[in-house]
């Protein structure tokens, strides 16, 4: 064998691994979701549901409110979405192409809160918001994730590789920043823009330790809290198969757009210097 | 329009405590409807002299004037000069036809403007958008691009994508026209025919133009006038037969004549004028002993059948050809070597001795600092 194919196959053999890695929660979420409260309980556990059970996901939809839940994550994660990525375009093209005193500075700063553990920053963004009165309100689920400083990074790295000509060019005919920026930089870096917008997506639909500290009401709780405690039943116990069950519908919505929009997270992966 | 530029200068600041000069109290006037190769050596100040005129870079001293007016803080946008970038800097994600027209359409004052014209031209187009879609078309066809009007950039070749910026600098009817190095990017056969094509454009706009060019046989073969620069200084300005002829200095001398020139190591003594070790002619007018250089053009050097005035000797050591140009190496009695040309292939044998010529006023004489002191 040639010792470019060699590579190849270890290349393959690590790809295959970490993608087994990363699949095996995924699917024994699956299969938990179709089997049987008995067949959970038996040990060793068993590595295909003996008999489908597909009333698992029709009792989690019964048993929780599912559906307010995901009504309640979909509103919050299109409120973000819009805000953030307002913010981080504008940001990030002040970053990239505006010269004002003290960008240097606030660029470092905004870095410098990427290095900070986010479970120290709820603390103070709690304190925050039980001063301000907005337990169980939109606003506290919303106003933490409005800035996003890997966001703000991800855009400034792109729009860089923008070249300084294009904008030379627009200015020397009298073209404003905000008509650059929507004419020109914002379509060239389309992809990374969408990339943005799944990240931050994915960020609400995987938060958990934010809305349950600040929602204790359950018609404010979002999928990850939500279907945390929905589903014991009469002894304390709970019932795995349907968590699972409510876990997988919960998913589906997400994967399903990752796999729609896979061609520009990935590019804009790329374009943002950023290589897996 | 007449551009000046009046002692000219710009620092860049460096991390460092000393600047970079990059242009030095530059002097300059450009007649208008002229077409101007600036020229000169890379990182010579070209770039920066012409974005300063552009408006882009601020000027860190003196003043720049278009006809009477003082532009020097004038924004870009307000200027009304068109901009050609080396790397072309095409919108990539717009059509040819948005390219050129995205001048027209996304600037307030540009907006205001062609409304006015459009109300009082009475044109012959039935509405504004007509009107806007001929300003392009009118753009498009004297660069000859019509036929790609709904293709990308991507999908062009180098010579055509820079025909769509030299179009979309001059659809708003600029009254200078900038160029920054348009041709650097194209291969040797295209730059030829795309210099003679700006030449043309710039002839049938009558647009003041102003050409960056580090290639002097580019700016030669197409300027009214070209402009040499060196390290920020203004070396020499004028009409290129006139400063291929009569180079201001060694600088010039060398870089107009691309390295086809001889420079040979020489003095004046009690008035004689050396070639190398051996005396070769007395002075035209008398001159301090010194040490000099002497410029000989391969061109200028001749065959002379016998030993006539201004004549000298020298043996041949080497021919060469390349393509239809064939040269001869000869040696002086010091061993310093000079290339002619051998402009009818002689077959010359080696170590032959020739007696050769100069053509007249194409001697030039430089002192040890590079300023010319004598030509004749
Ligand atoms: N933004 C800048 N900051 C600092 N120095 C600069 C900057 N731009 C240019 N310079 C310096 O100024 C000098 C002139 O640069 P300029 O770009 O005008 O050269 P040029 O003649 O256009 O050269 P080239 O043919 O390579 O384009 C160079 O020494 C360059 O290093
Ligand atoms: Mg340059």
């Amino acid at each position: 064998m040639k010792p470019q194919s060699m590579s190849n196959l270890f290349r393959y053999f690590l790809l295959s691994l970490s993608a087994a890695i990363i699949l095996v929660p995924f699917y024994w979420m699956i299969n938990t979701s179709l089997k049987t409260n008995a067949e959970i309980l038996r040990i060793p556990p068993t590595l295909f549901p003996s008999e489908f059970r597909f009333q698992n996901f029709a009792d989690a939809i019964v048993k929780a409110p599912i559906l307010t839940y995901l009504l309640n994550t979909v509103v919050v994660a299109l409120s973000v979405v819009a805000i953030s990525t307002v913010v981080s375009v504008l940001a990030a093209f002040a970053f990239a192409r505006l010269n004002f005193r003290g960008k240097q500075i606030l660029f470092i700063v905004i870095l410098g809160t990427m290095m900070v553990p986010q479970e120290m920053l709820i603390i103070t963004n709690f304190m925050t918001i039980a001063d301000l009165g907005w337990m169980n309100t939109w606003q506290a689920l919303i106003a933490p994730y409005c800035i996003n400083a890997f966001n703000i990074y991800l855009l400034r790295q792109t729009f860089k590789q923008v070249p300084d000509e294009l904008y030379l060019a627009s200015k020397v005919d009298g073209v404003s920043n905000f008509r650059f920026l929507r004419k020109i930089m914002l379509p060239l870096s389309k992809s990374t823009i969408v990339t943005v917008m799944i990240l931050s997506v994915i960020w609400i639909w995987d938060t958990y330790a934010w809305p349950s500290l600040v929602t204790t009401k359950d018609s404010m709780r979002l999928v990850s809290n939500g279907l945390q405690n929905a589903f014991t039943n009469d002894s304390g116990r709970i019932q795995y198969e349907i968590q699972m069950a409510a876990s997988t519908l919960v998913i589906l919505p997400l994967v399903f757009l990752f796999l729609m929009l896979k061609k520009y997270i990935i590019s804009g992966m790329v374009k943002g210097g950023i290589k897996g | 329009m007449q551009v000046r530029l009046e002692q000219l200068t710009k620092a860049f600041e460096s991390r460092k405590k000393d600047s970079v000069i990059a242009v030095n109290k530059l002097d300059l006037t450009i007649e208008s409807g002229k077409l101007i190769g600036l020229l000169g050596p890379s990182g010579c100040g070209k770039s920066t002299t012409l974005f300063m005129v552009a408006g882009i870079h601020d000027v860190t001293d003196g003043k720049i004037y278009f006809d009477d007016r003082d532009v020097t803080e004038l924004s870009a946008d307000k200027r009304g000069i068109g901009l050609v970038f080396q790397n072309y800097a095409l919108y990539p994600h717009l059509s040819v036809w948005d390219n050129i027209a995205f001048p027209l359409l996304n600037s307030k004052d540009m907006k205001k403007r062609l409304k006015k014209q459009f109300a009082e031209q009475h044109s012959n187009s039935p509405n504004y958008k007509a009107y806007i879609n001929k300003l392009v078309e009118d753009a498009a066809k004297l660069v000859e691009i019509t036929a790609y009007l709904d293709r990308k950039p991507g999908e062009l070749s180098g010579g055509q994508q820079q025909r769509v910026a030299i179009a979309r600098a001059i659809v708003k009817s600029p009254s200078i026209l900038l160029m920054d190095e348009p041709l650097s990017n194209l291969d040797a056969r295209l730059r030829i025919q795309t210099r003679d094509e700006i030449k043309r454009i710039q002839q049938q706009t009558g647009i003041t133009t102003i050409m960056v060019t580090h290639d002097q046989e580019e700016a030669l073969a197409i300027s009214d006038e070209v402009i040499v620069l060196k390290d920020g200084l203004l070396q020499q300005q004028g009409a290129p037969q006139d400063v291929y002829d009569n180079p201001a200095n060694q600088f010039v001398a060398e870089f107009i004549s691309r390295s086809q020139i001889n420079m040979v190591h020489g003095k004046i003594a009690t008035n004689k004028l050396y070639l190398g070790q051996e005396e070769w002619f007395p002075l035209p007018a008398p001159l301090m002993d010194q040490e000099v250089t002497i410029g000989l053009r391969y061109e200028n050097i001749k065959h002379a059948m016998e030993n006539i005035e201004r004549s000298f000797t020298a043996s041949v050591t080497a021919k060469a050809r390349i393509g239809g140009i064939s040269t001869v190496q000869v040696r002086l009695a010091d061993g310093q070597q000079i290339t002619l040309l051998n402009d009818h292939d002689e077959s010359l044998r080696e170590s032959e001795r020739l007696n050769l010529v100069v053509k007249p006023q194409s001697i030039l004489v430089f002192n040890q600092k590079g300023e010319k002191i004598l030509q004749c």
